[in-house]
């Protein structure tokens, strides 16, 4: 056991012998001492180690004696699962509840994974390590962040690394062309359209109709957010029609729309809309989006297009749900 | 350019809570925003209703507060009177913080609660409140 080897008689050598103990064994150690002092050190060693187990037993009975548990209690996974649950956010933690014991393990590493963010196209590789690990379903949530000089990133064949991600739930990207990943969505990434729930797009690039096919491929999708369209108007005619519509029953979250052919299209899709919060920040006439979700909106969060704000006009609060 | 009076929110029947900042119904109804925002939207399930301010509304906010009201006609106080009271809670989110917020807090409380004594809030069942909310950094800025 290794804590007999580093255990108080190890000290005691070194201090006497005046040499670094080997952790690998006491034997080794008593090459180096004259051979009639071997046998008393022997008999040293094994007097110290039962003082040793006996200490240790004695402060067990101690401890139970006062009524102090144990550190490593077993908790049920449930509870476990809940007590990291209030940590989630907190990675510092959730990283050190990984090296406490297996079960802490497995429920902080769903949240310690849940986000997964790309920079760059170089990005993506960090999803073979996860692959390789069997940790690729903790994935729920990716945010792809292409720099604007980055003119060949988020291609279909960059794209195509998406696919590896089996649960992913949530889909955050930003400077999407929309056009480019298109075709190939629409062909191959299956299980991506099915499973993701929330998309949200920052400042795309694209026509009108090819944004609404974008949208329409995740047939699962229930929440979505679009930031700033950056409207193509040359490739406006050359886009087929929606097959599908999402069910869009969630949040829709619009910020700087000023595009009614936009708007006016969200709603016109097959099964329409039925979102039931609406979350209109600096947007244009959206009346046409009221109207849509008349029935099913039960929350409504307005931001004029004027918003005056504060002086620092970039931040805005965001109030808890079940607040007021 | 829209404001929240060119929205028509009366036919949509479930809505449940509604946020606004002041600044936009202040300015699109100035008379009397909280009653005309309130009663342009559709009774039936309303519950609540959440007005933020932030740090350079404040002194709109409290004038608008400490507005004396208009002294009304028989006509218009039998309508009011045949009118049933709505039954929204309304908060008043403040966007503040630092070492003056406690100050602004203490501020707008005095003026709600001189709005309320002067009957601002009259047509609603329940007394609004007043809350604070901390800064959040707006992700997508």
């Amino acid at each position: 056991m290794k804590s007999d080897r580093s255990g108080p008689l190890s000290k005691f050598r070194a201090f006497r012998l005046g040499m670094d103990v080997p952790p690998w064994g006491f034997a080794y150690t008593l090459i180096n001492v004259p051979i009639p002092f071997r046998r008393l050190l022997l008999d040293v060693e094994q007097a110290t180690r039962k003082l040793w187990f006996r200490c240790k037993r004695l402060n067990r009975k101690i401890g139970r004696a006062l009524g102090v548990t144990r550190p490593s209690v077993r908790l049920p996974q449930e509870l476990v699962h809940q007590i990291v649950g209030y940590i989630s956010d907190d990675r510092p933690t959730l990283f050190a509840c990984t090296h406490l014991s297996r079960t802490w393990c497995i429920a902080a590493r769903i949240h310690l994974h849940r986000d997964f963010t790309v920079l760059d196209s170089e990005g993506f590789k960090a999803a073979d390590d996860l692959q390789s690990m069997g940790m690729i379903d903790l994935v729920r949530k990716i945010a792809v962040s292409r720099q604007i000089h980055q003119a060949d990133f988020l291609l279909p064949e960059t794209m195509i690394r998406l696919h590896t991600f089996t649960n992913l739930q949530e889909l955050d990207i930003r400077y999407l062309n929309v056009g480019q990943p298109l075709q190939w969505l629409r062909e191959h990434c299956d299980i991506l359209k099915s499973t993701v729930r929330t998309l949200t797009l920052r400042y795309p690039r694209g026509s009108i109709k090819q944004l609404l096919s974008f949208i329409s491929l995740f047939t699962s999708l229930e929440n979505l957010a679009v930031d700033s369209i950056d409207r193509d108007f040359t490739t406006e005619d050359c886009t087929p029609v929606l097959e599908t519509s999402p069910p869009l029953t969630g949040r829709l979250t619009l910020t700087g729309i000023f595009d009614q052919d936009f708007m006016a299209g969200l709603v016109s899709s097959q099964k329409g809309i039925k979102f039931r919060t609406v979350d209109l920040q600096f947007c244009g006439e959206a009346q046409v989006i009221v109207d849509g979700c008349a029935g099913t909106m039960e929350r409504f969060i307005f931001q004029p297009s004027d918003f005056r704000g504060r002086s620092n006009s970039m931040y805005f609060t965001a109030v808890p749900a079940d607040v007021c | 350019m829209i404001d929240i009076k060119s929205l028509d929110l009366s036919r949509c029947d479930s809505l449940r809570q509604v946020e606004v900042n002041f600044h936009s119904i202040n300015r699109a109804l100035p008379d009397r925003p909280f009653h005309d925002f309130i009663s342009a939207i559709a009774p039936h399930q309303l519950e609540k209703c959440l007005i933020l301010s932030y740090d350079n509304d404040l002194d709109e906010l409290k004038k608008t507060l400490l507005k004396t009201p208009k002294p009304k006609d028989d006509s218009t106080l039998k309508k009011e009177k045949e009118k049933p009271k709505r039954d929204v809670k309304v908060t008043f989110g403040l966007d503040i913080e630092g070492d003056e917020a406690e100050d602004h807090r203490a501020a707008i409380k005095t003026a709600l609660d001189g709005a309320v004594g002067n009957g601002m809030f009259g047509f609603l069942t329940s007394t609004p409140v007043l809350e604070v909310y901390p800064r959040v950094w707006n992700p997508s800025a």
